[in-house]
């Protein structure tokens, strides 16, 4: 019902500043409003959009016809964008989602005429309001950008000019757009600012870009896009680069704005789920061309299009539908039935995945009877402690000290704050929490890459805090990484054998035919052809460059894998090959894997028990399973709030409470619990006494006072 | 090796820049076989002589063939050049990668060094140095690394800081290498592009550096042929006979283009992306 909402407002707020446009959104309300409703009765797809009584033309704020954006040099040029249609209307939120290099972008890109040098964009129809874009002056062009026609981008750290002030660049719309003069432009982005939620928004508006966080950098940007009152936003995967608690805020934010202002909103995007939450319709673009268009409920419950139909598992954990083609990875082999991993896999990745959806009563929720009995394998052996623990930390503490020559010595970061850790030989551990809250410097601290500066760190039974020289390089031998960017962290100058070969080298593990056969051997199990290894890195996508890394790690037989980030830089589809794969070597090479994401799907796919960081410090340590379905601590609690469920109906019926305030500054953090300042349910006692990591239930360690009492208090949460 | 030339071969820049320079080397290395005249031979009879059917360059002051004098001037002038370039390229690369990848006082000093350098007059300098050392051939080399260091080891220490976070040097560590290893395999190759192109230009600078010394004849033994001590020949004359200045002063030219396309083409070829 809430959809109901917007549509309905946007005739009033019409109403109040255009004039000819009223009548036409007058008559968009009546026959928008069923097709929009989600909780409706089932509208055929195409039928509210060409309904015959409408003035179809009026009632779309944008309308598109056979685009077509060819790129490359004159003699060789290729279509990446074929035919595309589309259009969006009043107060609408159109979805567009796709995996990298489908377009999307470069399609919405086109209509502002943003696209990059040598790409060259026509399409029979490009009517924004009844005007054509594309026969447009540069001058009109550019006075519709920014008034009539909002852009939020991805990164909101470059699309702020970090030179000048936030409210400079606010009022340089507002004055080129608007005309305003310079004292009511100050008082209009002042309001602006307000208006997105910026806390002491004239205070604020002499600051610079880097004095902000990236949310509310992200802010900013939507306070500019909004400046000139726009009809229209175009958002460019504006949540991409944010965590998922921030993402949820400016989510909330810019539906809120949209209810207010009646704007239209084309929201891009590679992640599905995300558009469960806001979007009325979605388009599904593959390789240049829509191959599904459909209300969201429609989408989400019947996707018809097979891609459509994979992307939707992808996010929703199941398995993908096998001999599906693969784009740019024809060598990769499909994805494996998870079934197929082992009693062990199955155990610890089937029942996680579907524990959280089943929590919050999504109806569609897949085969729920089997639920009940498979958590439990997953989580006894686990509440037991059972298992020979390979890695060990204590205590560990890690303060980055800031040096400046005459700048004096700066407040201490502190990345680490006390952490305790154990990990099992055989399990994947995964290690959560939003940037800033110290996991990758955890990782870096437990594998020796940094020196902690208290606190111990032992590995199979061993001290290794203090290790040096030769020592420490026989440790580097058991502990391989595997990194985030598969595009940087192979040198571009090597062949992938010999970055295969490297630690092999570097241990004296191998040489001459021997070390060209182990070479093949790690090639071929990470599946790729072992021919390949004389190329160079550039020549192979991302997931196979990823698959290079991971052969990487796997070269020299090491016991524990740190992947740190490991899937966030592919694609979803890529993602789940990725995860069976690291699944398979897990059983293959008897591996313990230390699993680093901030993005929890993948988390709850992949690994056996969970830590959450919050702030330098562990709050929650659970198994997979016990987490998704009933998170202990609130910070807990609050994230996975925040991670959009790939449903309309159940996002909808979800209450979007979002954290209060920003993460603080790790180099000032609060005493007593960290997360007090941001906590519901702070105690006084939460002030002044920091809580310890400490069992409730047998498996379960929580870090809050919650919990101090029974274990039973567990229960009531 | 041959690949390597044929690679460099198709661009047009670059082959003409490779047989310019092939061209002078060679001339240079064959001097005795191609020089029609002694180059110290002085001829009374034949001064000044304009360019013509017997000196086909001209003459010079004492009537030496100019011809002769460039082709046995080349062999000094690039052999400094050469030598000059080198030395500056291994020290220059030396200190920035120090410093760029120990930072700390590595760092501070060389910055420290660098700085005071460049606040220094070059010529100044040289003049100075070429004074107090007395000359001489290896005196001239040196002075000539000491004036282009400066630029390897800025460039250097900039490509290794932004490599030395680069993902692949992250994953050397954890796979286990050594600093030396890091620095050898993973950190130096991939700064061979940008000290390829300062290496071009610090030839032709040295080249030019070498010409502009003798030319106020602090440089080298100007009894000894090479294109700087002719340029400084050819400054009394530049009115009268200006062929004397001008010769050397256009093989100075070729060879200085030459040595650039040549740098260039190698930038672009030691770019594995570029590749096909």
């Amino acid at each position: 019902m809430s959809a109901a909402g917007p549509t309905t407002s946007v005739a009033g707020s019409t109403t109040s500043d255009a004039g000819p446009a009223m009548s036409a959104a007058g008559t968009t309300t009546s026959d928008a409003g069923p097709m929009t409703s989600p909780g409706g009765p089932t509208t055929s797809d195409a039928g509210p959009m060409t309904s015959p009584g409408g003035p179809t033309t009026s009632a779309n704020i944008l309308e598109l016809e056979g685009l077509c954006i060819e790129v490359g040099a004159p003699d060789r040029r290729r279509e990446v964008v074929t035919n595309v249609s589309f259009h969006v209307a009043r107060g609408e939120t159109l979805g567009i989602v796709g995996e990298s290099g489908s377009g999307k972008t470069l399609t919405m890109l086109s209509l502002l005429r943003l696209l990059p040098p040598g790409a060259v964009a026509a399409a029979t129809r490009a009517c924004f309001d009844g005007r054509e874009l594309f026969d447009l002056k540069p001058a009109a062009l550019r006075a519709l950008c920014g008034r009539d026609i909002g852009v939020v981008f991805q990164d909101p750290l470059t699309a702020l000019n970090p030179l000048l002030t936030i409210g400079r660049q606010i009022t340089e719309v507002l004055r080129r757009h608007i005309g305003l003069a310079d004292g009511a432009a100050r008082q209009r982005a002042t309001l602006l600012l307000g208006k997105v939620g910026i806390p002491d928004p004239a205070l604020r508006l002499g600051q610079y870009p880097h004095e902000f966080s990236g949310g509310m950098r992200q802010r900013v940007t939507i306070a500019m896009a909004l400046a000139g009152e726009p009809r229209l936003l175009i958002a460019d995967e504006p949540t991409t680069a944010l965590d998922v608690t921030v993402q949820a805020e400016i989510v909330s934010l810019i539906q809120r704005l949209q209810r207010e202002q009646g704007l239209s909103v084309v929201w891009v995007t590679h992640d599905l789920a995300l558009l469960a939450r806001i979007a009325d319709r979605v388009l599904v673009m593959r390789a240049g061309q829509i191959v599904e268009e459909a209300p969201a409920a429609r989408l989400f419950t019947a996707p018809r299009h097979p891609y459509a139909r994979s992307l939707l598992a992808a996010v929703r954990h199941e398995v993908q539908p096998a001999g599906l083609p693969e784009r740019g990875a024809a060598s990769e082999a499909a994805a494996e039935p998870r079934a197929g991993g082992g009693p062990g896999a199955d155990a610890a990745a089937g029942p996680g995945a579907d524990v959280g959806a089943g929590a919050r009563g999504a109806p569609s929720a897949p085969p729920g009877g089997e639920r009940g009995a498979a958590i439990e394998p997953a989580v006894l052996p686990d509440a037991d402690g059972g298992g020979e623990i390979l890695l060990q930390a204590r205590a560990l503490t890690v303060t980055f000290q800031r040096h400046g020559f005459l700048r004096g010595r700066g407040r201490p970061v502190q990345a680490l704050r006390g952490v305790d850790l154990d990990i099992r030989r055989g399990e994947t551990l995964a290690l959560v929490g939003e940037s800033g809250s110290g996991k990758s410097t955890l990782a870096r601290a437990l594998l020796r890459n940094v020196v902690a500066t208290a606190g111990s760190v032992a590995f199979d039974g061993r001290d290794i805090t203090r290790l040096a020289g030769r020592e420490l390089r026989g440790l580097r031998r058991r502990c391989q990484m595997v990194f985030q960017d598969p595009f940087s962290s192979l040198n571009p100058r090597r062949s992938v054998g010999s970055a295969i070969a490297e630690p092999l080298i570097v241990h004296g593990l191998a040489r001459g035919q021997a070390l060209r056969d182990r070479v093949r051997d790690c090639l071929t199990m990470v599946g790729l052809d072992a021919s390949v290894a004389a190329r160079r890195p550039h020549e192979f996508s991302g997931g196979q460059r990823q698959r290079i890394c991971i052969a990487r790690a796997l070269a020299c037989q090491p016991d524990l894998i740190v992947a740190d980030e490991a899937l966030s830089a592919l694609d979803v589809s890529l993602q789940t090959q990725i995860i069976d794969l690291f699944e398979r070597l897990k059983q293959r090479c008897a591996l313990t894997y230390l699993f680093i994401s901030h993005d929890l799907s993948v988390v709850r796919r992949i690994s056996d028990r969970v830590a959450v960081m919050y702030l330098g410090q562990v709050v929650e340590l659970a198994p997979t399973a016990q987490l998704f379905a009933d998170p202990a601590h609130p910070y807990t609690a609050a994230l996975l709030a925040a991670v959009p469920v790939p449903d309309p109906l159940a996002e909808r019926k979800r209450v979007h409470v979002p954290l209060r305030g920003e993460p603080p500054s790790p180099a000032n953090p609060p005493a007593g619990c960290a997360f007090h300042t941001r906590c519901p349910h702070a105690l006084s006692r939460c002030r002044a006494e920091a809580p310890r990591l400490r069992a409730t239930t047998p498996g379960r360690h929580v870090a809050c006072h919650l919990f101090d009492g029974t274990p039973s208090l567990e229960k009531s949460t | 090796m041959s690949t390597m030339v044929l690679r460099l071969y198709r661009s047009r820049e670059t082959r003409f820049g490779l047989v310019l320079l092939s061209g002078v080397v060679l001339a240079a290395l064959a001097a005795p076989l191609l020089a029609p005249f002694d180059p110290a031979a002085v001829d009374p009879d034949a001064r000044l002589l304009p360019p013509g059917s017997l000196h086909l360059l001209g003459t010079d002051s004492v009537g030496r063939d100019i011809l002769s004098r460039l082709i046995y001037g080349g062999r000094l002038s690039l052999t400094v050049g050469f030598l000059a370039m080198l030395i500056s390229a291994l020290f220059g690369t030396f200190v920035g990668c120090m410093s760029g990848y120990f930072g700390g006082w590595i760092e501070a000093a060389s910055g420290w060094l660098i700085d005071v350098q460049l606040s220094f007059p070059f010529l100044l300098l040289a003049i100075f140095l070429l004074g107090a050392l007395g000359g001489g051939t290896a005196a001239v080399v040196l002075v000539l690394a000491l004036g282009t260091w400066v630029n390897y080891a800025r460039i250097v220490r900039a490509q290794v800081l932004s490599i030395k976070n680069s993902g692949y040097v992250e994953a050397a560590h954890a796979t286990g290498a050594g600093v030396v290893r890091i620095l050898a395999v993973h950190i130096l190759p991939n700064t061979l592009s940008p000290i390829c192109v300062v290496a071009s230009f610090s030839m032709a600078q040295a080249i030019l550096t070498e010409a502009g010394l003798s030319f106020l004849g602090v440089g080298l033994d100007p009894s000894t042929p090479s294109w700087g001590t002719m340029l400084n020949d050819g400054r009394d004359y530049l009115l009268s006979a200006w062929w004397i200045a001008t010769m050397p002063g256009i093989a100075i030219g070729l060879t200085v283009y030459g040595v650039t396309q040549l740098g260039e083409g190698l930038r672009e070829l030691l770019d594995p992306r570029g590749r096909r």
